[in-house]
């Protein structure tokens, strides 16, 4: 239904006239136009020259998008010694000595060249516009995700120029088959969106499912890589992220290996990866840097956390609310003790030290650095000494919420990690209702969704639920490296075979 | 090789399966074995101490084998018809008419198997954990998953369904924690209670097998026809081994008279496991054995739906899921939590699977042998 509106609405402005004016021979009349459109608009620069030739030209930039070096250098000195007989040369060599140079009839086009940091050369008498791309955008260097640090790998991470990231990616797979489709999204943003993905591996039907999910996206400006996932996923109302977002050059790389696709984003560093598993999101790269024995240690420990930072707190509530019996003897009298001075039932008191906790963290994403030992003595002392002394929650509640702070930062991917963070509450309150059973519920209910969950058609479960065992070597346990024969089914790759992995086995 | 047929066959019906239904022969089978595996087998060993004493385990293999012939069956008679479900071999046989009785007929089975599933579970969950809530409110919840795969279709169901890799174990482990207290002498003699009494314990092990009639509704399904007698052996064989086992565990451990007066074999089991630092093992194995019980919800869940949607037609996925939930509950709440009401249903829907699921599909079976009715190979 959105499709059809979108298109329809796409049909509509093609035909509206006032997209597709041509350039006209006539400067002034172009001018009029184009001065109409700039009008206010202080950062675009119209700078008027003649030609050799004695014709008026007419430059056209934005300050501060273009190097002003360049231009002077390379595209000022040529144009102002054009001669007359080289202008009907003009349209079919280049006599500009400039690496990126076109020529636009459309005047539209010719504004947006503008918009997106070239200079546009308009020459009266000619009805075509010379646009040359010489930007120079600041942008910062490589540097290691902050959200995404690994020990032993790579640090170089995407920064927010498209082209930079690609460049990036290319220094990696120096291949080919490494393909790029470039596109623009937003009507007014005008974002470069970049489709990456390896010719021979990746499964053109899914590439083909991405690209057109992100043409059909209607929506005036693209902010961040998130609008790309929300607008694009297969059930937009899930919890559960349906697209890896990484920061990481070497992630990028690795899933396009798997026959994933890589969407860059103009103006973040996060670059999206689909299809996707569930599985996918407890994986790192160090994962793969170290010794596979290692590796699997890791892998457990981070799905125990996650386990632990779900069901902890519920399970403390089932027990103390419903089944002490299940509760030790030797536990159950110092637990006894140190809430009898407790007004509250387990679930107010667990629910006052989790919320605390993340008004704690939430805080001390805005705070700034200087400021970040107060909230270290706020929460620290306050919340968990004093709160304890006051008679407020008892010393096992603070053990828990601390245990369970730790485990939620154990996952290595932010979206995953906020699933935690609200399956923790909605498994404490089913706890404080149904006991065991009520946290049963919950996640045999997070399991029937998981299972029916699809990323572009892929089950998002697997190799779990559909069962592949071939592709089980890298989840739970990361085995050694030369039994990576083959690539994940995950994203279909028409090349399963990643070749023979250890020389020594040969 | 056969096809799921998208031609028109003789009896003037369609089968058009869309995506989310079809799944792998592999799918059905553990599909079979989850519905076989959840609700029976808790009350099984009691049942069958209480009826053949310690030779209990016999008419649980003789019950196996007997499962095993009836689902091969099913297979051919639905083979017979090119992989057409019992409701359009309704069709075809007896006409429009009488298959809507019939259909119907196989309708109400459905909902008296989810019924007692779900009645088994909640009730079990009552008397172990919330005396006091009301047993429509711990259906309601419990049944919440269920009402959510069902909504998805068979494909969601099926791979649900996976955490058989999990409720194997748990059931198997129950004996394997408890080696030490297995005591053998208890299974002899062997065949001391008889034929008669073993021929009588026969009727009260189909509660347990419940679960191989479901190939009847499921066949159409199944994307790869022509391996699905080897998995269903295989699904079969497997089973039975497990309930036998069990069965014959739950003799050896508790004797033959207490064993009667146990009635959940399971909980007594892992109550006898002692592990460092948890306390109270039964409470850890019951929760878990929540998702068994779950599984065979889940799958009659989804027959009910999607068998009510095909013979009445009904398009609206959220009326027909609320109205079949709704339907499910009342009768759910109507029962107690005593162990009788629950024998007694489970009895029922027994007899209701021996009409239905064993003597019917056989019936159907001869009947087109002899009359040379079917669809022919395309």
């Amino acid at each position: 239904m959105m499709i059809t509106r979108n298109r329809y609405r796409r049909a509509e402005n093609e035909k509206n006239p006032e997209n597709n004016i041509e350039i006209s021979h006539s400067l002034k009349d172009n001018l009029t136009i184009l001065q109409e459109q700039f009008k206010d608009c202080a950062d675009v620069v119209m700078r008027s020259l003649k030609t050799a030739g004695g014709r008026s030209a007419c430059m056209i930039y934005v300050n501060g998008l273009i190097d002003n070096n360049l231009v002077q250098r390379d595209v000022i000195p040529t144009l102002l010694s054009l001669k007359e007989s080289q202008l009907s040369e003009l349209k079919d060599t280049d006599i500009f000595p400039t690496i990126q140079y076109s020529k636009v009839f459309i005047l539209e086009t010719a504004v947006d060249y503008v918009l997106k940091a070239s200079t546009v050369i308009l020459i009266n008498g000619i009805n075509y516009a010379l646009c040359f791309n010489l930007q120079d955008i600041e942008t910062r260097a490589f540097d290691e995700p902050e959200v995404e640090r690994i020990i032993k790998g790579p640090h170089d991470g995407f920064v927010e120029s498209v082209a930079k990231n690609l460049s990036l990616i290319r220094r990696k797979v120096a291949s080919s088959k490494l393909k790029v489709k470039m596109m623009t999204l937003g009507k007014r943003s005008k974002s470069d969106i970049a489709i990456l993905y390896m010719e021979d591996i990746a499964n053109p039907e899914i590439v083909r499912k991405v690209e057109e999910r992100i043409k059909n996206i209607e929506i005036d400006n693209i902010n961040g890589a998130g609008y790309i996932d929300q607008l694009t996923s297969d059930s937009p109302f899930s919890l559960f992220p349906q697209f890896q977002g990484t920061e990481r050059a070497d992630k990028a790389v690795a899933n396009l290996m798997e026959g994933r696709i890589v969407i860059l984003v103009g103006n973040t560093p996060v670059a999206l990866i689909v299809p996707v598993d569930f599985f996918q999101f407890f994986q790192t790269p160090d994962d793969y840097n170290i010794n596979y024995f290692f590796g699997s240690f890791l892998r457990l420990l981070r799905f125990t956390g996650s386990a632990i930072a779900i069901l902890l707190p519920a399970l403390y509530i089932a027990l103390l609310t419903f089944h002490y019996q299940a509760v030790p003897l030797n536990l159950l009298v110092p637990l006894a003790e140190s809430r009898s001075k407790i007004p509250f039932s387990p679930i107010v008191e667990a629910m006052i030290m989790e919320i605390a906790f993340e008004l704690l963290r939430e805080a001390s994403i805005r705070l700034p650095t200087s400021l970040g030992p107060t909230i270290g003595i706020v929460g620290g002392l306050v919340i968990g000494q004093t709160a304890v002394q006051a008679g407020i929650v008892s010393n096992v509640m603070v053990v828990i919420v601390g245990i369970t702070a730790i485990a939620t930062f154990v996952v290595p991917q932010y979206d995953m990690g906020l699933v935690f963070r609200i399956g923790r509450f909605i498994t404490m309150i089913s706890a404080a209702i149904f006991g065991a059973v009520g946290i049963m519920v919950v996640i045999l209910f997070a399991i029937a969704h998981l299972v029916t969950l699809e990323s572009y058609g892929q089950p998002y479960f697997q190799p779990v639920a559909p069962f592949k065992l071939k592709d089980m070597k890298d989840i739970f346990f990361r085995l050694p490296l030369f039994m990576y024969s083959s690539r994940p089914d995950v994203a279909l790759p028409n090349d399963k075979t990643r070749g023979r992995g250890n020389s020594k086995r040969r | 090789m056969w096809h799921c047929p998208m031609t028109k066959p003789e009896g003037g019906v369609t089968v058009k399966e869309d995506n989310v239904n079809l799944i792998t022969s592999k799918q059905a089978v553990v599909f079979i074995m989850v519905t076989q595996n959840g609700v029976g087998i808790l009350y099984l060993p009691s049942d069958m101490a209480g009826h053949a004493g310690h030779d209990g385990w016999i008419p649980v293999i003789i019950s196996g084998v007997l499962s095993l012939m009836v689902s091969l069956a099913i297979i051919a008679l639905c083979r017979r018809f090119e992989g057409q479900s019992i409701l359009d071999i309704n069709r075809i046989i007896f006409g429009k008419f009488i298959s809507y009785i019939l259909n119907t007929i196989f309708i109400i089975y459905l909902f008296l198997a989810a019924i007692s599933n779900l009645g088994v579970l909640a009730s079990s969950i009552g008397v172990w954990f919330f005396r006091s809530t009301p047993l429509w409110v711990l259906a309601l919840y419990i049944m919440l998953p269920s009402v959510y795969l069902a909504s998805k279709g068979l494909k969601g169901v099926c791979r649900f369904n996976f955490l058989i890799v999990i409720t194997i174990p748990v059931l198997l482990s129950s004996i394997a924690l408890n080696i030490h207290n297995l005591r053998l002498t208890n299974l002899l003699p062997v065949g001391v209670h008889g034929i008669d009494e073993i021929a009588e314990a026969l009727p009260h092990t189909l509660f347990a097998y419940m679960g191989f009639e479901a190939l009847l509704f499921l066949f159409p399904f199944i994307k790869d026809k022509q391996r699905i007698v080897k998995h269903v052996m295989i699904g079969s064989i497997t089973v039975t081994l497990i309930f036998t086992g069990f069965v014959a565990a739950s003799i050896a451990v508790f004797g033959e008279d207490l064993l009667a007066k146990r009635i959940v074999a399971l909980v007594g089991l892992a109550r006898m496991i002692e592990v460092p630092v948890f306390e109270r093992v039964d409470l850890y194995y019951f929760a878990i054995w929540i998702a068994a019980m779950l599984l065979a919800v889940n799958a009659y869940l989804f027959l009910t739906f999607n068998t009510v949607k095909k013979v009445f037609k009904i398009k609206s996925k959220i009326i027909l899921l609320a109205g079949i939930a709704f339907i499910v509950l009342v009768f759910t709440s109507k029962l107690s939590e005593d162990a009788d009401t629950i024998f007694q249903i489970n009895h029922y829907s027994g007899d209701a699977l021996f009409l239905l699921g064993v003597l019917y599909p056989i019936l159907l079976l001869i009947i087109t042998l002899i009359t040379g009715k079917g669809v022919k190979k395309t």
